[in-house]
């Protein structure tokens, strides 16, 4: 899936994450910043890389706020901000892509 | 097939932002019967994307520990319901809640949707229920067509109507007991009242009287004392009637009638307050058959039902039908609408049919309660038909009645048949014949330790356990005594003694007992039974007990 245009999903609260997308440089390039880090950064990279691989993205800068989000929550704002950036909210692939 | 997720219980449901990750991970731990989580109203207008995803896996990964897993979807008005209801079913929701509904058509576009994402995301059709909220007046005013129009699974509206009903009889028979209850206590209150009354009533009309002779005749004041002396007599009666109500001073002995002759005299006694435009036609298809009951009582129940027909047909031409025939339990059964007791096999069903005016619904459900009368002010007491039915009842019969205003009334009675009396033994066995004992009752080891001390006193008895191995021993060889247990396997006692008292008359009935009933001494009183045995039974207080019956029934 191409990324064009910027795009951000979710909140700063306590168990959510907030993610940004945006055009990437021919890569994905993850960055995280998050308030266990030491504790879950591993498993919340693989998750975030493992849903934007799942999604097609294979070109994006994505920046991750995460506040202590399940790895439900994390793929949760990763499929919404890829979406929000490609304007698709109808007939989303369920169960294919997003899963 | 029904889906079983329909019927499950729903007392508790907790509403969840299905956005707000924080809310949606464990609320199961509160333990609601239903979470419901919401992508309409709680979810901000700019995030129903965002909250899609988040249910979407919250669905898929998080385990709700079998709360009820149900999903609000935008409003139909909204460009949002549509997908919402594709994201529920392939994330796996129990559930899709639609908000405001207000249509049949609602329901029925939200079903074709359902449907056909179960089939694309390959989930069997009809695993996803469909809850209707009904939010407005004009959905209430809709709800049975939404009823009608779907066919598939569980519908809160439906288990919502059940419930209705459900609280509706129970409030119906708590205001029947209730009701019951306060006439208890008023006919236990009038009934101890009703003498204390006559004592009143004896020196007012005694002095009303004394006051019309001594008054010159034709006076306006000799008038007055006539009236009082009327009044009273009108009092006198509702005592009178309130008292056999509660069956006080009334002599009560029930006795072997033959139907055709009872049926025979009432039916001339009604002849005789019939008005000459009141046609009696009666049908009498009896012969032989013979009932337990008082003959007073019994007359006096037909009477009553036949002045009320008599009122009902008033002033123009009007016929009384009275029919009286045998008729099986099962057939009562049928017209009763309930079970009866097997303890009698046939019933004596009288029907009295008339043309007169009828009765409203409403005053033929009260019609047996005591003091309630349409009759105008001081006519009527109220009190006639409640006698009938406390008659019948005590007869173990059934009464009740149908009716259908302008076309008339009509009264079933149904009283049980006596077995056929045999005829009178001619053979009589030397004077001091074996005294022939049957002892019935539920309880093995209690049928073990008499049978063991009779034997020591030289003695046999019969034991049987059931109601039938009783009948069937009795058939068999008729016996001197009879014990039975007031309760033997749920079927009371003392109802056998009365169902078989016309088939051996001679026999001496006593049922054993815990403790002495109200029931127990009507029935001796009445002759249903002989008398009774408080248990713990011995030889000893068996003996006794059938020594004083025989003194009483001066055997001996």
């Amino acid at each position: 899936m191409e990324i064009t245009k910027p795009a951000v999903a979710g909140t700063l609260e306590s168990s959510d994450c907030q993610v940004m997308i945006e055009e990437g440089d021919g890569k994905v390039e993850f960055s995280l910043e998050s308030s266990v880090i030491n504790q879950y950064g591993n498993q919340i990279r693989k998750v975030a890389l493992e849903t934007l691989k799942n999604l097609g993205v294979d070109n994006a800068k994505v920046t991750m706020v995460d506040k202590g989000a399940l790895d439900c929550t994390i793929k949760a704002r990763i499929e919404a901000a890829v979406y929000r950036s490609v304007l698709q909210t109808e007939d989303l692939p369920w169960g294919g892509a997003i899963r | 097939m029904i889906n079983p997720n329909k019927k499950r219980l729903r007392r508790t449901m907790m509403f969840l932002n299905a956005q707000k990750p924080g809310l949606i991970k464990d609320p199961y731990i509160y333990k609601p019967d239903s979470i419901m989580l919401d992508l309409e109203d709680a979810v901000a207008e700019n995030q129903k994307d965002a909250a899609r995803f988040s249910l979407f896996h919250a669905l898929r990964t998080i385990n709700y520990r079998g709360c009820e897993r149900v999903v609000r979807i935008n409003g139909l008005d909204s460009p949002y319901w549509k997908e919402d209801i594709r994201c529920a079913v392939a994330g796996g929701c129990d559930s899709i809640r639609i908000p405001k509904t207000e249509s049949a058509k609602d329901v029925y576009i939200v079903e074709k949707e359902v449907i056909q994402a179960e089939k694309d995301f390959g989930r069997p059709e009809g695993s996803v229920l469909i809850m209707a909220a009904i939010e407005s007046a004009r959905g209430v005013m809709r709800a049975l067509d939404m009823l009608r129009t779907v066919h598939k699974s569980s519908r809160e509206i439906k288990n919502l109507k059940e419930l209705n009903a459900l609280l509706e009889n129970v409030q119906k028979s708590e205001d029947a007991i209730a009701h019951q209850e306060r006439l208890q206590i008023m006919g236990t209150m009038t009934g101890g009242i009703a003498h204390e009354f006559n004592n009143f009533l004896t020196p007012i009309m005694g002095h009303a009287e004394l006051l019309m002779m001594e008054l010159p005749e034709g006076s306006d004041e000799q008038d007055s004392a006539k009236e009082i002396l009327e009044a009273s007599e009108k009092a006198m009666d509702v005592v009178k009637q309130i008292s056999s109500l509660s069956r006080k001073n009334v002599e009560t002995v029930y006795k072997c009638i033959p139907v055709k002759k009872m049926m025979q005299r009432a039916l001339k006694m009604i002849t005789s307050v019939c008005p000459p435009q009141v046609h009696l036609e009666s049908e009498l298809q009896v012969e032989q058959e013979n009932i337990l009951g008082n003959k007073t009582q019994l007359n006096q129940v037909l009477l009553n039902i036949c002045v009320n027909a008599i009122h009902a047909i008033g002033k123009k031409e009007g016929t009384i039908h009275v029919k009286c025939e045998v008729i099986s339990r099962e057939t009562l059964a049928g017209f009763l609408d309930k079970e009866l007791p097997d303890t009698w096999k046939d019933y004596i069903y009288i029907s009295i049919k008339d043309n007169g005016c009828g009765m409203e619904k409403e005053t033929l459900r009260q019609i047996f309660d005591p003091f309630f009368t349409t009759k105008k002010g001081g006519e009527g007491t109220g009190l006639g038909l409640a006698l009938v039915e406390q008659i019948v009842t005590s007869h173990k019969g059934y009464v009740f009645a149908e009716s259908q205003p302008g076309v008339g009334s009509c009264f079933h009675i149904g009283l049980p048949v006596l077995q056929a009396e045999q005829p009178e033994e001619t053979v009589h066995v030397g004077e001091r014949h074996e005294i022939r004992m049957v002892f019935a009752d539920d309880n093995a080891k209690v049928l073990e330790l008499l049978r063991r001390s009779f034997d020591k006193i030289g003695m046999q008895i019969q034991t049987c356990m059931t109601v039938e191995e009783l009948s069937a021993n009795l058939a068999e060889k008729e016996a001197d005594v009879l014990v039975v247990e007031e309760s033997i396997e749920g079927q009371s006692g003392v109802d056998f003694c009365m169902s078989i008292a016309g088939k051996y008359p001679k026999m001496l009935k006593l049922v054993s007992i815990e403790s002495i009933s109200r029931e127990i001494v009507e029935a001796k009183k009445k002759g249903i039974i002989n008398g009774y045995v408080e248990k713990p039974l011995s030889d000893r207080n068996v003996l006794e007990s059938v020594r004083e019956c025989q003194k009483e029934q001066g055997l001996y």
